[in-house]
């Protein structure tokens, strides 16, 4: 699978590069068959429309600082945080695809080109347009579920927690091999179907300071973070193929809709078994999903709501290897409240099925609570006509008690931005937030947008 | 003397009744001057800061009625940091209009609530209110006539409007509607403490497929001190428009 993720970007460019006109203009106007006087190229539904590429990037320079760090000020160091990022469009009249790079320290410390390909590419797909039917091919981050910040149904893509300076929703997102179809069946129902050939769990970090206490100590047993990365199972074959179907609509003036997946649950179960305990190995654990979301206006406030039944092969609990079936939900509300001051709230959770079950000293849930929940606060504010924005994202984990809290400013001037940025770890020191309290970071970047 | 008086307050309350239906009858000739099927623009925004820096917006609009109801796409071009963002609104008849917005750093559409249309459109003087109050649906307002004047040599009516929905951004606006043309010609708008926070004025109308249409529009907010000039650059009526465009799929491919 590896080799389509290296292969498809470099056929895309190359698509890419041989259409025959190349321009970054706004994209044409109209739907009408004749071109628009000023405007011959491309339009979304001209039958006769010439493909086009456009391009579009922003280029960042950044540093990231760890205040604990000056402790020791010889060896403190600012991470880099410069990026160049590239998106590359080809469209046609019944045809879009798209090469999304990300070129940063990660990728250009690669070795081979293959891997800095692997690295650096963020997206890379073709979009067919078949009348009603949208097929699309290729890597791709997809969010399902309407929850503002991962719900329980956005299972499509893993995420990235080798980086936790990172808080954007779909940076942290990692793309995937996969075949889309979508239906519109009126203007605001789809069916989509997705089908994934293989299954990659979140990125979580093995060495280095965002490396979770769970793995170094699991690193620790096993006796390096070598032993430990070649004990992951190699999931990119199609043992580990995932696919689902959502289907979306509006009734009245509620948004809503219902989704099935099968697939692999994104965090590791790691098997310990007597002797000893003697490390068995890692496994993840296949799941079935079916969920339902909405989304709706009440009184003004926006209202957002996920629930889902995980289904694991454990429905009795009592197998150690594998996680219990679960219920998940998310309920979330935000509103403008003053002079375009914003409040989002959202609360969300998990509650273990067949809790009874779990007898073993090694099952992988031993210890852990039956319902988890954490509560998402972010109030942000856009002053001076947009040119200056304010926010404050708090995550509280109420079952670990711990924290993030992250604040921000920043100036937009045309296509440049500056922006200050914080994350605040804190609470439980063996909480999945407050472990990281001595890896609080300070971000300044510049970016511009073209 | 007290038949004499209730005889005159009820004359007040017809002639009031009167004023106010006459003031509806303005308001609805203005809301339905021009009368289209469809309706495509394409319009520069320039924004002019306190200091005169200056900053361009561009954006297409479509709109057309589907399954009866007011439908407007915005697609938004440039400034590249917006550039894929899309904007679907459908008007509902006694209730809050219908928005969902695709923000392509979100990858989904989002339905957000009418009480965010007093947001900064794309950081304009305009907000998302605004851009369509042109449209706005004359039974969403309680009109009068407050007087009747010229504005720049033009005769006028006076309206005021009150929206019925109290958490509309503004508590009412005065409009300055031409007895000639029907063309709303200003619009002030007033804030929940009743002071005024923007005006609206058509600085150039131009004859389009027959319909003396306004093609060059200023916002300028009071006490900000900034303004924003809107230069509509392409501008077709009866142009057809997929009734694919009002839809999810739109919003998300920006394909009807």
């Amino acid at each position: 699978m590896n080799a389509l993720k290296r292969s498809f970007p470099t056929l895309l460019l190359a698509l890419a590069l041989t259409v025959p006109a190349s321009r970054t203009a706004a994209q044409a106007f109209g739907f009408g068959t004749e071109p628009a006087p000023e405007d011959a190229a491309a339009a979304p539904g001209r039958a006769s429309a010439a493909a086009a590429v456009t391009v579009h990037g922003k280029l960042v320079l950044g540093a990231v600082l760890f205040p604990d760090d000056l402790a020791d000020p010889a060896t403190a160091e600012p991470e880099n945080a410069s990026a160049v990022k590239l998106d590359l469009v080809a469209s046609g009249s019944s045809a879009y695809a798209a090469l999304r790079l990300s070129v940063a320290e990660p990728a250009l410390d690669a070795a081979t080109a293959a891997d800095f390909l692997d690295r650096a590419v963020e997206e890379a797909f073709l979009r067919l347009f078949l009348g009603s039917v949208t097929v699309e091919g290729g890597l791709r981050k997809l969010t399902w579920g309407k929850a503002d910040s991962q719900g329980p149904l956005d299972v499509v893509n893993p995420l990235d927690f080798t980086d936790l300076t990172v808080t954007d929703d779909l940076e942290r997102r990692i793309a995937r091999p996969l075949v889309r179809v979508s239906w519109a069946l009126a203007p605001m129902t789809q069916v989509e179907a997705v089908f994934l050939p293989s299954f990659e769990p979140h990125d979580l970090a093995s060495a280095g300071r965002w490396i979770p206490g769970e793995i170094a100590d699991l690193e620790a047993i096993l006796g390096g973070e070598a032993v430990y990365l070649a004990a992951l199972p190699d999931t990119s074959t199609l043992d580990y193929a995932q696919g689902g179907l959502r289907f979306t609509t509006t009734t009245g003036s509620v948004d809503w809709g219902v989704q099935y997946f099968y697939g692999f649950l994104p965090m590791p179960a790691v098997k310990f078994g007597l002797p000893g305990p003697s490390f068995l190995g890692i496994v993840y654990n296949r799941y079935h999903q079916i969920g339902t979301d909405l989304a709706a206006v009440l009184g003004g406030f926006g209202l957002r709501a996920e629930a889902a039944a995980n289904l694991t092969e454990d429905p009795a609990g009592d197998d150690p290897y594998v996680y219990n079936p679960h219920l998940a939900f998310s309920l979330g509300a935000d509103r403008d409240v003053w002079k375009g001051l914003n409040l989002n709230l959202q609360y969300a959770g998990t509650i273990r099925l067949a809790d009874g079950g779990i007898s073993s000293p090694f099952d992988v849930e031993t210890d852990t609570g039956v319902y988890r929940s954490g509560l998402t606060a972010v109030a942000f504010q856009k002053l001076l006509r947009d040119k200056l924005e304010w926010r404050v994202a708090a995550l509280w984990n109420l079952a670990d008690a711990d924290f993030l809290l992250s604040p921000s400013l920043s100036w937009t001037e045309g296509d440049a931005e500056v922006k200050l940025a914080a994350g605040v770890f804190g609470g439980d020191p063996d909480g999945q937030m407050g472990q990281y309290a001595d890896a609080s970071w300070v971000r300044l970047t510049l970016t511009y947008t073209f | 003397m007290k038949r004499i008086a209730s005889a005159a307050a009820a004359l007040a309350l017809a002639v009031l009744a009167a004023s106010a239906q006459d003031a509806q009858a303005i308001a609805r000739a203005a809301r339905d001057r021009i009368r289209a099927d469809t309706v495509s623009t394409r319009a520069r925004m320039i924004i002019t800061d306190k200091g005169g820096n200056r900053t361009e917006r561009l954006v297409d609009q479509y709109s057309a009625k589907v399954d009866g109801s007011d439908a407007t796409m915005i697609v938004f071009q440039k400034p590249a940091g917006v550039t894929g963002t899309r904007f679907l609104t459908i008007s509902n008849k006694d209730k809050p209009d219908d928005r969902w917005i695709f923000l392509p750093s979100l990858g989904k559409v989002r339905r957000i609530s009418a009480g965010e249309g007093s947001g900064s459109f794309m950081g304009t003087d305009f907000s998302y209110d605004d851009v369509s109050l042109m449209d706005r649906d004359v039974d969403l307002d309680t009109f009068t006539l407050a007087r009747e004047e010229p504005l720049d040599g033009k005769a006028c009516w006076v309206l005021e409007a009150r929206p019925k929905d109290p958490d509309y951004q503004y508590s009412r606006m005065l409009l300055w509607i031409g007895k000639s043309d029907s063309i709303s010609w200003k619009i002030e708008m007033y804030d929940r403490r009743d002071v005024q926070v923007k005006v609206l004025t058509i600085d150039k109308v131009q004859d389009i497929q027959g319909r003396l249409s306004p093609v060059q529009t200023t916002v300028r907010s009071v006490q900000a001190g900034t303004s924003t000039v809107l230069y509509v650059d392409i501008l077709k009526y009866d142009e057809k428009i997929p009734p694919s465009v009002f839809t999810v799929r739109f919003l998300e491919t920006g394909r009807p």
